[in-house]
């Protein structure tokens, strides 16, 4: 399983916490960053629970990456519907094993916006007990619409953080027109969201990017200095798009 | 930053609704298109328009009408049971020759079905669906960036004809993300719309908007006019994109999602020496026709394969396309499946095997 080099080999945070929450606005990419972190983590040795929180929206959602999930190794903790016709929002039991095995890192991929959020506050009294305290980290796409601006990101950290019960510890700068990006995003959108982080208080924990949009040697750091996550893309909408 | 956005492809079909100018939307909500509500709810306040959440489908289209009989421009969006719930407003804005957008995302039915994508509102949407004889003008979209612009078409098509203008979408095509470049200004056409009731301030006799007809004789008038209306938009309105129809084997037929999935397997088919073309309806009313027929009759085709995500509607119509002079099979799947590349290649190889 870890014959290969760790595809993220470079990846490194200064302070990695046993639980990491990704919160975010719809489509803001945190299923694809919560399966790629997860993969990074298990790539470098570190058992993980992936749980597929998002009760807002059945269509493609990190339990849809279910087979490079398990492949890769990583327990996949998802709602019995997701994938099926079935609208129903449910949060699986399963969640609470994140809390029992001190063993495992966990992962929690949480659905859009502020409703998709609130699942997290009910979780709120189990989280609050966790020591060191989780992250939670707000995936921020500047190339979403809504979040453009540095206004706009402070505006949703604070519906969704508000929602959650939890304020974001980090924000995650994935600057990402899938396929059609390149290396220009990350430093073309960085001044909004380094101001919205400014606004916030919190720092910008890591960047992230689309593997094939990235030159390779810059390592695991972005021009600007963050941790760098490259994204292998594992929710696709058709087999070879 | 640049003028390029990520954009799910609801988003795209609301935003565009915007810069064609649509300050009036009413719906209710349903997986899997309610992005559509949500990003209405946020962006119209910006642009001082409405957004209404009605208390159901059916109170919706009835503002859509009230809305586009004083002269807006005007959209509603659904998935299929809320379009079925939608029809009877549909014949009435035929009647009354309105203008408005509509768009349904499809999900799979019959019945309550399920939420994930499929084609099996073609007939619905191209063959009517509510009473009496009228066409709703129907787009197909293939990817978001397609949603957008022919969101934008839609009103133009929809003002310049007085007709009600659906986009056909289905799930996958609503909820999948990609960028989109929008135009520094978009090709919004302007009409006068002398008939609309916007109010006489006494310098002018004043408009009526109805679909209601006491004399047989004057009903007839107003379908003669349709059926003239509907005349001209066939003339006028048909678009289709073909891909590597020359000298094909074998030609595929597909709309919006479908064809993706085509496009891919044309590839493949090059690979084991069998060249595939791709005949897309964009039009699906008025369908392409001629460019399903004139690419059946090269002597190069052995058959037509069409691929749908319903039990075989679309394939009527190419059938009545090719009339007679190529076979036409059908592939499709039903319940929410997409069919994969594979199952797609394994008909044409037993096709250009016969």
């Amino acid at each position: 399983m870890h014959a290969q080099a760790p595809f993220n080999q470079a990846f490194a945070l200064d302070s990695l916490r046993r639980i990491s929450l990704f919160i975010g606005a719809y489509g803001s990419g945190k299923s694809e960053v919560s399966v790629n972190f997860a993969r990074w983590l298990t790539e470098t040795g570190h058992p993980v629970t992936l749980c597929d929180l998002d009760i807002i929206n059945p269509y493609f959602r990190s339990a849809d990456a279910r087979l490079a999930v398990e492949t890769a190794g990583i327990r996949l903790v998802a709602p019995a519907f997701a994938g099926t016709n079935v609208d129903v929002p449910a949060v699986p039991a399963a969640v609470y094993s994140v809390f029992d095995d001190a063993s495992r890192h966990a992962v929690l991929d949480v659905g859009g916006e502020d409703m998709g959020a609130r699942v997290i506050a009910s979780l709120k009294d189990r989280l609050g007990q966790v020591k060191p305290a989780p992250a939670v980290y707000l995936v921020v796409n500047p190339y979403r619409p809504f979040s453009s601006s540095s206004q706009q990101i402070v505006q949703l950290a604070s519906l969704l953080g508000e929602a959650a019960g939890l304020a974001p510890t980090g924000l995650v700068h994935n600057a990402n027109l899938l396929e059609a990006g390149d290396a220009t995003l990350l430093s073309e959108s960085w001044p909004v969201v380094r101001e919205a982080a400014r606004l916030l208080g919190i720092p910008v924990t890591f960047a992230a990017a689309m593997a094939g949009a990235v030159p390779p040697d810059w390592g695991g750091r972005t021009p600007e200095g963050l941790p760098l996550l490259r994204l292998r893309r594992s929710i696709r909408y058709f087999e070879s798009d | 930053m640049s003028n390029r956005v990520l954009m799910k492809g609801n988003e795209a079909i609301a935003e565009a609704a915007i810069r064609a100018g649509c300050r009036h939307y009413f719906g209710y909500p349903i997986t899997p298109q309610t992005e559509i509500m949500h990003y209405m709810a946020l962006r119209m306040p910006e642009v001082d328009g409405v957004m209404v959440q009605a208390e159901s489908e059916v109170a919706a289209i009835n503002m859509v009408y009230g809305a586009a009989a004083a002269g807006a421009r005007v959209m509603t969006t659904s998935s299929s049971p809320g379009i079925s719930l939608k029809q009877e407003g549909f014949s009435y804005i035929a009647g009354a020759e309105l203008p408005a957008v509509v768009v349904n995302i499809v999900r799979a039915g019959p019945g309550l079905g399920g939420i994930l994508p499929a084609q099996g509102d073609y007939f619905q949407a191209t063959k009517g669906g509510g009473h009496g004889d009228y066409r709703n003008v129907v787009l197909a979209p293939a990817s978001v960036q397609e949603l957008y612009e022919l969101t934008v078409e839609a009103f133009n098509i929809a003002d310049r004809y007085r007709v009600l203008t659906m986009i056909l979408g289905d799930g996958t095509l609503g909820q999948m993300m990609e960028p989109v470049l929008f135009r520094d200004e978009e090709p919004v056409e302007t009409c006068e719309k002398s008939w609309a009731t916007t109010g006489t301030r006494g310098r002018r006799e004043h408009n009526t908007i109805q679909s209601i007809y006491i004399e047989a004789d004057a009903l007839e008038r107003l379908n003669n006019t349709l059926q003239a209306k509907y005349r001209l938009i066939a003339q006028r309105e048909v678009r289709a994109e073909t891909v590597n129809c020359e000298g094909a084997e074998i030609i595929l037929t597909a709309f919006g999602t479908c064809s993706r999935i085509c496009k891919n397997v044309i590839r493949q088919a090059a690979q084991i020496g069998i060249k595939v073309g791709l005949v897309r309806p964009i039009t699906l009313w008025p369908f392409p026709d001629r460019a399903v027929a004139a690419a059946a009759a090269q002597p190069s085709v052995k058959a037509l394969l069409d691929i749908e995500l319903n039990a075989g509607q679309m394939v009527e119509d190419v059938r009545l396309a090719v009339n007679g002079i190529r076979p036409v099979h059908f592939y499709g799947r039903t319940g929410g499946n997409l069919p994969t590349q594979q199952e797609i290649l394994d008909q044409i190889q037993v096709l250009a095997r016969s």
